[in-house]
């Protein structure tokens, strides 16, 4: 069996999308740290490479961070770790349950974060004409 | 079915002891459709191409360690779903039970690589 829920982003931010994530999730989890899928271990935020990552897990420290690594999922560690996955044109968001507290806030704020960019990024274009 | 293992393309359904029981006991490999512990995911049988030497498996396919201690490989018949979003590029899906007949099985069994809990 497969766990997970996946939040899809239609999305033409790419990377830049990828960096708001890992902001806004940072911001609900100060002492988070990332680890890119193809990485061994978690970093500080400010250690991320993220110009390459296009697969990461964000979890809210490095406690639970040490539990995924070595064990996976368990119960007491639901929705206290992100997945992010990017593509050119959306930006997936795998937590465990959306409608859990914690999940919704972070998507809630991801979503307008997204959708503030995305507006920037048109009102950027317009100008350049 | 259980020996030497090809890390080539192939379709992996990972599962703990139990698991691993019950879907071998009959010489058809018989997934059965069940209801997964996310409330938005749907009902049925999840697969991975995700090989056993995969970096982070249990946190991309997102179970527990113990539920990646046993492995069934077989060949893809193209009849499978990919789940929607990113992670679409490596699990797929059957809303039904899912059925796989001996010509198509590779192997089964401990997880090459991963210690035994």
């Amino acid at each position: 069996m497969i766990g997970g829920d996946d939040v899809i982003f239609q999305t033409p931010l790419g990377r830049v999308a990828l960096s708001i994530a890992l902001r806004v999730v940072h911001l609900h989890w100060p002492a988070a740290v990332v680890q890119d899928a193809e990485a061994e271990e978690a970093v500080s935020p400010s250690r991320f490479a993220l110009a390459a990552a296009r697969e990461v897990f964000v979890y809210e420290n490095a406690a639970v961070a040490a539990r995924w690594i070595a064990d996976g999922y368990a119960d007491e560690l639901a929705n206290r770790m992100v997945h992010l996955l990017r593509d050119d044109e959306t930006l997936t968001v795998v937590v465990d349950d959306r409608h859990a507290p914690a999940a919704r806030r972070i998507l809630d704020d991801l979503d307008h974060a997204l959708q503030v960019n995305a507006l920037n990024l048109c009102f950027g274009v317009r100008c350049g004409q | 079915m259980s020996g030497d293992f090809a890390m080539t393309s192939a379709m992996n359904h990972y599962t703990d002891a139990v698991g691993h029981k019950a879907i071998r006991a009959l010489p058809v490999w018989h997934f059965r459709a069940g209801t997964p512990r996310t409330p938005t995911r749907e009902r049925g049988c999840y697969f991975t191409t995700l090989t056993p030497d995969t970096r982070n498996l249990a946190q991309r396919i997102r179970v527990s360690r113990e539920k990646t201690q046993f492995l069934f490989s077989f060949d893809d018949a193209g009849d499978l779903q990919p789940i929607a979003g990113g992670r679409g590029a490596y699990i797929f899906w059957s809303r039904n039970d899912y059925l796989v007949a001996e010509d198509r099985q590779r192997f089964e069994g401990p997880t090459p690589g991963r210690s035994q809990t």
